[in-house]
């Protein structure tokens, strides 16, 4: 091939490397926005529920396969979460399989998202145990679970930076390192969850600034 | 091999795709596979809006794709997106580059 063709080539890969490096980054920045809000809007929930005693002592008494439907109701907005997030991970997918990626691993993009969702469902098999029990060893259990799906969601935002499409900056380290402590102690320390809200929050702002301002 | 490297010479002779921008620009929407923002391309490129415009127009010209004005979370903005052609270009010339690496 001639040096022109190769010249061409190398350009519409920088191009397109341009491009899609930003737009994975902007949808990184809205993952961290749309996950940062959850605790907020789990809380806004229950206290919702808590201002009319009658409603709160339905969704607590009122059991749907021994869970009761103030859970339930938490799972289904968990649900549409997981929904929008696996609209993120489309894009991150098609980005990876496009051939500006050059250290490309040789697990499918198919596997992750195997091993991705049986976290998920792994995550509401600990919520739903929860509910169901108060002693210590199964709160250590519930624990134990829920630091496994942390760790497989912190593994997966790393694949996603070993792609090399999007450097990883400091605010991704704070974002996940973060999510890998306080996510499991939010159990037992519900502050945990609203102190990873704002630093998710403060994560998906920078993100998005970083796609305004080009950096 | 020699019909793949002549066929992909042919193919980026054609005035749409004789310009690494706008083949780059091509690959991206094709991965993308929905609407992308002329603000986030002119951003994205860094290169003079009359030249981005004169590249998209070129591209619209052959049907490769599409812009319109949509609402946007920032407002009103212009929109771009890979057309089916544009889909099938874009999927026959990476499917060569592949066969040639």
């Amino acid at each position: 091939m001639s040096s022109d063709v190769h010249e061409l080539i190398r350009v519409s890969n920088d191009t397109a490397r341009r491009i899609l490096s930003r737009e994975l980054r902007k949808a990184i920045g809205l993952y961290y926005l749309l996950w940062g809000t959850y605790p907020i809007v789990i809380a806004t929930f229950y206290a919702a529920a808590f201002e009319f005693s009658e409603v709160y002592y339905y969704l607590i008494q009122f059991n749907v396969f021994s869970i009761p439907m103030i859970y339930i109701i938490t799972m289904v907005i968990a649900t549409v979460y997981v929904f929008l997030t696996y609209r993120f991970y489309i894009t991150a997918h098609r980005v990876y399989r496009s051939p500006i990626i050059t250290n490309r691993r040789r697990r499918s993009g198919l596997t992750w998202t195997v091993i991705y969702t049986v976290a998920i469902i792994v995550y509401f098999i600990v919520i739903a145990s929860l509910t169901k029990s108060n002693n210590d060893y199964d709160n250590i259990i519930a624990y134990m679970l829920t630091l496994a799906f942390a760790v497989s969601v912190v593994l997966n935002n790393a694949y996603l930076f070993r792609s090399s499409v999007v450097k990883a900056r400091y605010y991704d380290y704070l974002a996940n390192a973060s999510f890998l402590i306080l996510f499991p102690l939010s159990f037992m320390y519900y502050f945990g969850g609203y102190i990873l809200s704002l630093i998710w929050i403060y994560a998906g702002a920078r993100s998005l600034l970083e796609v305004i301002s080009g950096g | 091999m020699v019909d793949e490297v002549d066929e992909l010479i042919r193919m980026l002779k054609d005035k749409a795709l004789s310009s690494g921008v706008r083949l780059g620009i091509l690959i991206a929407l094709y991965y993308i596979d929905g609407y992308v923002t002329f603000t986030d391309l002119h951003r994205d490129l860094d290169i003079p809006k009359s030249s981005l415009h004169q590249h998209l127009s070129i591209l619209q010209e052959d049907g490769l794709v599409e812009f319109k004005r949509a609402i946007t979370p920032l407002g009103v903005r212009t929109v771009v997106k890979i057309t089916d052609k544009g889909k099938t270009v874009i999927k026959k010339y990476l499917e060569l580059v592949k066969r040639l690496k």
